[in-house]
């Protein structure tokens, strides 16, 4: 078949609507990005606002604490102790008595465990008086005056 | 009593005469008409690179809306859509250096001529004896190996169908170079042809 310009830009014609038939093209308003606000200027304004709000709703969680806070006079930490912790805070406390018992002005030094007397009033099971460590292993002596 | 018309209904100059006095909706059915239109120029002009081809075509519509008020009425949407995408096919292709585009200056003396191109200048007409079927692949790979100043040319003219006057306003080209550079193209289109002719 002879060929002549019109053949030719009638396929040519016919090869691009084949081709921008397999496009695919979103619609306009998605594709707006002119209006485009950059992230550090909504990260910014968002960051002050939250941390106003925040603020504000602890102090007013401070000032309904308030009046709850005044009745209580002491305020008591529970501190978990281990069992060495233990141990030592007896000793302590057995030292301390022996000191006041005998009236003497210097205290036994607290490094070889067999130089500590022990004392005979107080029963091994129950070592201390005032019971710093209680018997559920928690340390009651931390008082916080409020 | 006035009764307005419906957007399809509107040419694309009241369309963009609309849109310049700030109706998105007039832009928004501009952009329903041409977007994939000219993404398939932009798609040959690039080489196929799709994605590339969708950020220009989408590029194109934001400077089309961010000059939309600088439409002066009486001239054509479509020249003034293409001018665009012209300069930034034109400006794209400086930067990868690939190929040099129409400007006045680009039959500069010292270019190297093709041999189709020499042989274009030392043709009359050409016959040209082709099955159908063939002529559909062989155009097909023909028009991706047309040289650059013809390719955007012809795509200009007869793919997107602008008139010569248009697409001399848009290369800034006077309208008998468009006319002889369209002539030119053809007959490269045609040697290329030629080696399917006995396949």
């Amino acid at each position: 078949m002879r060929i002549d310009n019109q053949d030719i830009i009638r396929v040519a014609q016919q090869l691009r609507d084949e081709e921008n038939a397999q496009l695919s093209v979103g619609p306009w308003s998605r594709q707006r990005h002119h209006f485009h606000v950059p992230t550090w200027l909504v990260a910014i304004p968002a960051a002050v606002i939250i941390g106003f709000v925040l603020g504000i709703w602890t102090q007013k969680s401070n000032q309904s604490d308030a009046p709850l806070t005044a009745l209580v006079d002491t305020v008591y930490v529970k501190v978990y102790a281990s069992q060495s912790q233990q141990d030592s805070v007896c000793q302590a406390v057995h030292v301390e008595q022996n000191a006041s018992e005998g009236e003497t002005s210097v205290l036994p030094k607290p490094t070889p465990r067999q130089t500590v007397r022990r004392s005979t009033a107080s029963p091994i099971a129950q070592p201390a008086v005032g019971s710093p460590v209680a018997d559920d292993h928690i340390r009651y002596d931390l008082l916080v005056r409020n | 009593m006035l009764i307005p018309l419906r957007m399809s209904a509107q040419s694309d100059e009241q369309l963009m005469k609309r849109a310049a006095r700030g109706s998105d909706r007039a832009f928004e059915e501009l952009y329903n008409r041409h977007a994939r239109r000219l993404q398939g120029f932009f798609v040959r002009r690039l080489g196929d690179d799709s994605d590339l081809a969708s950020d220009f075509m989408h590029d194109t519509f934001l400077r089309l809306y961010a000059a939309r008020e600088s439409y002066r009425e009486g001239h054509s949407f479509r020249a003034w859509l293409y001018t665009i995408a012209y300069n930034l096919c034109k400006n794209h292709m400086r930067r990868c250096h690939v190929v040099e585009m129409v400007t006045p200056s680009s039959s500069s003396k010292g270019k190297e001529s093709s041999p189709v191109e020499d042989a274009v200048d030392s043709s009359c007409d050409i016959e040209l004896e082709l099955d159908k079927n063939i002529l559909h692949d062989a155009l097909s790979s023909v028009l991706r190996s047309l040289p650059e100043p013809y390719a955007i040319l012809f795509s200009l003219h007869y793919e997107e169908e602008l008139t010569v006057p248009q697409i001399a306003q848009i290369t800034e080209l006077a309208e008998g170079t468009v006319k002889s550079r369209l002539n030119k193209a053809m007959k490269i289109i045609k040697i290329n042809l030629k080696q399917y002719e006995n396949r």
